[in-house]
């Protein structure tokens, strides 16, 4: 199974823990993209090496993560339902766990600051999620980069936007 | 009972993590329990009332009545996951950093994680904790 499908049934998992029934579509692409972005931030280095993000009308969005849900779907890991919100036009598509989530092969270290992230993350709303994604440093460099209403659908994400946050930097170079 | 950077729980069996030995003690909560509560555990530095030379910071008692009769010391020096079933009774946390020493504490722990080798020094621990310190803190 690869890091991005079992990041995705963590996440699941972790959702299923704080009794959030199911994930949506859109917090499915939102919150593996605000890992990436913390894990450049706090560590220096995505939290994944081989994923790609791109600029879609909702932010940033990923072939990779709908490729991997339809993994674990075929995979039977998790289920996909369609439910209509009354006054909402469009369907929300609901991710949930199918089955017991495998053995995964995140370090207990890793596990703690993905329990980190999650928890800041986990309980927003999706507009709320939607706005965190867009003061992301690589959305604002693209957002600043459009002219009204013109988006940049499709231009990749440049995550080397993202700045390593000061006191990790300082540190290195207090102990060299 | 939830603990946030900065408590101050007392356990009445703190488990070192490197070598096993159990002892009663205060710690001082270094990562929240939502960070590490799937591990059972919650990551702390020792705070003990014998002062160690480097790496440890000294806690006014009068600042602490709850906690402590004489100066203690936090030591960042070491940093365990204490195993949340050795918490002590209620009240819990006895006692969380004012403000001011949390800022003091931030300035030394975060050079430990670059400094000593434990398990604070792995790359995503350590940015777990600064990433939480600077939340807790308002940095």
């Amino acid at each position: 199974m690869s890091r991005l499908e079992q990041l995705l049934l963590f996440i699941l998992d972790r959702a299923k823990k704080a009794d959030i029934e199911n994930l949506s579509k859109f917090q499915l692409l939102k919150i593996p993209y605000l890992i990436q972005i913390e894990s450049i931030k706090y560590t220096g280095s995505p939290f994944m090496t081989s994923i790609t993000f791109m600029r879609d009308n909702n932010g940033p969005i990923s072939i990779d993560i709908y490729n991997s849900i339809n993994k674990l779907f075929k995979d039977g890991y998790i289920k996909i339902e369609n439910t209509k919100t009354k006054g909402y036009k469009y369907e929300r598509t609901c991710h949930s766990l199918a089955k017991k989530v495998p053995k995964l092969d995140f370090s207990p270290s890793e596990t703690i600051f993905l329990d980190s992230i999650l928890s800041d993350i986990l309980p927003l709303s999706q507009i709320k999620l939607k706005k965190v994604a867009y003061d992301t440093e690589p959305m604002k460099e693209i957002t600043s980069k459009e002219k009204k209403e013109v988006i940049r659908k499709g231009e990749i994400i440049d995550f080397s936007k993202v700045t390593v946050d000061s006191d990790i930097i300082d540190s290195y170079a207090d102990a060299i | 009972m939830s603990f946030n950077v900065g408590d101050i729980p007392w356990f009445d069996e703190y488990v070192f993590t490197d070598t096993g030995e159990v002892r009663s003690h205060f710690g001082l909560a270094i990562l929240p329990e939502t960070a590490t509560k799937f591990q059972s555990s919650l990551l702390c530095c020792v705070i003990t009332s014998k002062e160690t030379k480097s790496w440890s910071m000294a806690l006014n008692p009068s600042n602490y009545i709850a906690c402590f009769t004489k100066e203690s010391f936090i030591c960042f020096d070491r940093k365990d996951l204490v195993p949340l079933d050795g918490l002590g009774g209620e009240p819990q946390p006895r006692g969380k950093l004012t403000k001011k020493d949390a800022s003091d504490a931030y300035k030394i722990l975060k050079k430990s994680l670059f400094c000593i080798q434990d398990i604070g020094s792995d790359i995503f621990m350590r940015g777990a904790i600064i990433r939480e310190w600077k939340k807790a803190i308002r940095l």
